[in-house]
Formats: structure tokens, C-alpha cells, sequence
């Protein structure tokens, strides 16, 4: 009992310490938060098709992992990018496969929105961004496709 | 002085999570940790301090290493399958100090359960099916052990009604099937761990306690673990880890020394993909 006793104060601060340690986003209105995502981008230096890259989805408890193409992340050559995101309206996870274009007008960035903000055919959001830099995410014109592996 | 090394240590750790700076998605992650059936790759260690037993005056305590593993490469065979995941849980044992037998410490059996998880259910729900084991690495110490393989059937369902919310309900019964000591009892026992959990933001989530309520057809005792557990799913150094600790109260006391209270603590690691 005393081992546990001693044991408490290490928990406690492990709590309290995470506490500052989750950065938030702020939901914005009318999207319901559904899941989350990382993606691994792999630099291809620019060519017209953007990159191709590999993630994973964080739904109901469940990992789902899935290839994105068509996305491409600026600046830091040849090496992986390690992106993070959220996903909100997701309903039926077959709906999460899809094309994701910019949503350019639906959300105003800034106070914590900022990052790429995108959105697929049958309504689902995805909020991409940098883990660790702050870099241009960019999507070919045509969309980034996104399918389960 | 160690104890003091251990805890300066563990804080150096937490203050390295601080400083990575790493962003994380700890709720839906929680929500996976807490699945019971989740392909998620977990190594938890334990500690489940009985500091009141009925029909004894001394604690009781149970140090566990438990695995989650699931195996994807075999539910890829099997294209009805969402996946295969495994749970193992072996601990070590400390009984109360009796009167003319003292206090025994030894390996405790290993309850091994499988799961298969099918692709067709219901919306918002996962459910799986599989075996459950035990396994006499408790040896012939029958105080720590059962004295027996044991064998049986395992199900497990649970709906996610809303996002955060986790409901459902994990049971599992076993039979002895092989004793490896003569004097080893009859078994014959149902488990039944009823899921509730409330994830809230920051990876913070309550829940009832994981340890099942079982009743024992062989001896007719219910043994419950009435409680809950504070837990949160924080990053770590860069590492994701599941934290809880829950307290649980076991009323019956007609089935000779059995916990009464109980204090469980954990520290899990977490492998996302």
C-alpha cells in the first residue's frame, strides 16, 4: 500500500502535466466531430500530380488505414512529412472514401483553424496540417483521392 | 531513495512529453484503448491492490502485464473479418496473510481471450467472438492458482450511440478441461465485464471498472467489482500511454477470502498505426 501511495503523486502530475500539453482546435460551426487521421506525405519533390501518401483513421474506436494521392506538401524535398487532421460529418465510414477539394469559403482560418481545410463529395470535412512545422499543404486540382487500403 | 529515483524519473519523462511538443489526437485514440476489440497494439502493466479482503485481515495484491495484440495478416484470410485481435493477462499474485498458511507469492494463471471481429454489424456497433483459455502458469501453487486448464466460449458487442459514448458488454465462460494438480476444483464460471465509458476532451474518459463481475456455477457465488475508473490517454515522451486508476467494492463475501476493496492502477502503452 505504501508503494501505491507513492505511486499517486506520479500519476497525478502525469494527468495534470498532459493537461497542457493538448493543443485544441476549436470545432467549427456546423461540423460534428467525427474522427482523427495522420498521414504520412511522401515527397516526391513537386511533380503535376502531387504526392502520394499513406494514413491512418481513427473511427469509433476502430483504425482504418487508407492511401491518399494527389497531395502534396511543400518545401522539405525528399523526406516523409508526418500531417495530422481531424474529421467531422463522417456518419458511415464508407463515406470517408472519396475526393477532397479546398473548402476556401465554408471556413475562416485563424484562432486555431489554421491548416488545410477540405472537403469530399458526400459531405465529409477533413482538417489536415504539419505535425511538426508549419507547412503548405496544397491539393491537385483535381482532388485528393482518398480510398481504404 | 529509489522510490524517490523512480518518481524523478517519471516526471523527467512527462516534462520530455511536455517539451515535443507533439499534437495529438488523444480522444479518439481513448476511444480505441478503451475497445475491448480494438486493432489497437497495447502493453499495459497493472497493479490491483486489495487493501480489504473478506474473511481475511490483510491485503491482497495482483501485479499484471496485459497484452493486446491483434493479428492482422490472419484476419486478411478471411474476408468476413474486420480483424482478429488477442488479449492476454498474466499476473502475479500475493494472497492475504492467513492464519497457519502466511502469505503466498506466485505466478497467478494467464486468461487468454481471442476475438474475432466480423465486417457485417449493425451501425456504431463492433462485436467479436472467440475463445477463452485459461492457462495453469499458476503451476501447482493453489493458492495463486487454479490447478487447470480451462476452456470455453467468449462474445463480446459494444455500440458507440454517439461519439465518446461506448456501451456494451464483454462475457466470456470457462470449464476446466485438464487439471494438472489432483486436488484442483471443478470449474465452472461465468465473467461478465459490462462496458460503459464517457470519453470527454483531452483524452479524459470515465468508465465502469475492466475487471469482470463473475459467478461461479460450481460454488453459486456471485463476485462483484462494483466501482469506476479515471483514466486518461495523454502522450507520454512522444508515446501515447492510457493512464487509469479505479476503485472497486465486492459485497458477496460468502465465498471464503475474496477481495473487498480494491484499488487498480494503470500505466498502458499505446501502438497506433
Amino acid at each position: 500500500m505504501r508503494n501505491l501511495r507513492s505511486l499517486l503523486p506520479v500519476l497525478l502530475l502525469a494527468l495534470l502535466a498532459g493537461c497542457s500539453t493538448t493543443p485544441s482546435i476549436p470545432t467549427p460551426e456546423g461540423l460534428t466531430p467525427s474522427g482523427t487521421l495522420t498521414i504520412r506525405e511522401q515527397q516526391v519533390l513537386r511533380i503535376t500530380v502531387g504526392g502520394s501518401g499513406e494514413g491512418t483513421l481513427i473511427f469509433q474506436g476502430w483504425q482504418y488505414p487508407f492511401s491518399a494521392e494527389n497531395m502534396t506538401v511543400s518545401g522539405v524535398g525528399n523526406n516523409p512529412v508526418d500531417l495530422e487532421g481531424a474529421v467531422y460529418n463522417l456518419e458511415k465510414l464508407e463515406d470517408f472514401e472519396g475526393s477532397y477539394k479546398p473548402m476556401k469559403a465554408e471556413i475562416k482560418t485563424g484562432e486555431g483553424l489554421s491548416g488545410l481545410w477540405t472537403k469530399n463529395e458526400k459531405g465529409v470535412v477533413v482538417h489536415v496540417r504539419s505535425r511538426d512545422q508549419d507547412l503548405e499543404i496544397q491539393l491537385h486540382t483535381t482532388g485528393a483521392k482518398v480510398t481504404f487500403k | 531513495m529509489k522510490r524517490t529515483t523512480i518518481q524523478l524519473a517519471a516526471v523527467a519523462s512527462l516534462l520530455a512529453g511536455l517539451a515535443s511538443g507533439y499534437a495529438f489526437a488523444g480522444d479518439d485514440l481513448g476511444e480505441a484503448a478503451t475497445n475491448p476489440v480494438s486493432n489497437l497494439i497495447q502493453f499495459r502493466l497493472q497493479n490491483q491492490h486489495s487493501w480489504e479482503n473478506h474473511n481475511a485481515d490483510s491485503w491482497g495484491n495482483a501485479a499484471i502485464v496485459q497484452t493486446v495484440v491483434p493479428i492482422p495478416s490472419l484476419a486478411k484470410k478471411f474476408d468476413s473479418l474486420k480483424g482478429i485481435v488477442t488479449r492476454a493477462t498474466l499476473p502475479y499474485v500475493s494472497t492475504p496473510d492467513l492464519e497457519g498458511v502466511g502469505r503466498k507469492h506466485a505466478m497467478g494463471d494467464t486468461n487468454f481471450l481471442a476475438f474475432a471481429v466480423p465486417k457485417a454489424a449493425p451501425e456504431k456497433t463492433v462485436w467479436g467472438i472467440g475463445p477463452a483459455l485459461n492457462i495453469p502458469t499458476g503451476g501447482d501453487n493453489e493458492f495463486t492458482g487454479s490447478g487447470s486448464w480451462q476452456a470455453g466460449p467468449a462474445g463480446v458487442v459494444m455500440v458507440t450511440p454517439r461519439k465518446g459514448l461506448q456501451v456494451g458488454a464483454l462475457v466470456f465462460h470457462q470449464w476446466d478441461a485438464y487439471k494438472i494438480r489432483s486436488n484442483a476444483a471443478d470449474v465452472s464460471t461465468t465473467f461478465i465485464q459490462p462496458i460503459l465509458t464517457q470519453h470527454f476532451d483531452k483524452g479524459w474518459y470515465v468508465s465502469l471498472p475492466d475487471t469482470p463481475q463473475n459467478y461461479d456455477w460450481e460454488e453459486e457465488d456471485w463476485t462483484f467489482n462494483i466501482g469506476g475508473v479515471l483514466g486518461r490517454v495523454l502522450p507520454v515522451g512522444g508515446r501515447p500511454m492510457q493512464i487509469f486508476g479505479g476503485v472497486y467494492y465486492n459485497p458477496e463475501e460468502n465465498n471464503g477470502v475474496a477481495a473487498e476493496w480494491t484499488f487498480k492502477f494503470q500505466l498502458g502503452w499505446l501502438f497506433p498505426q
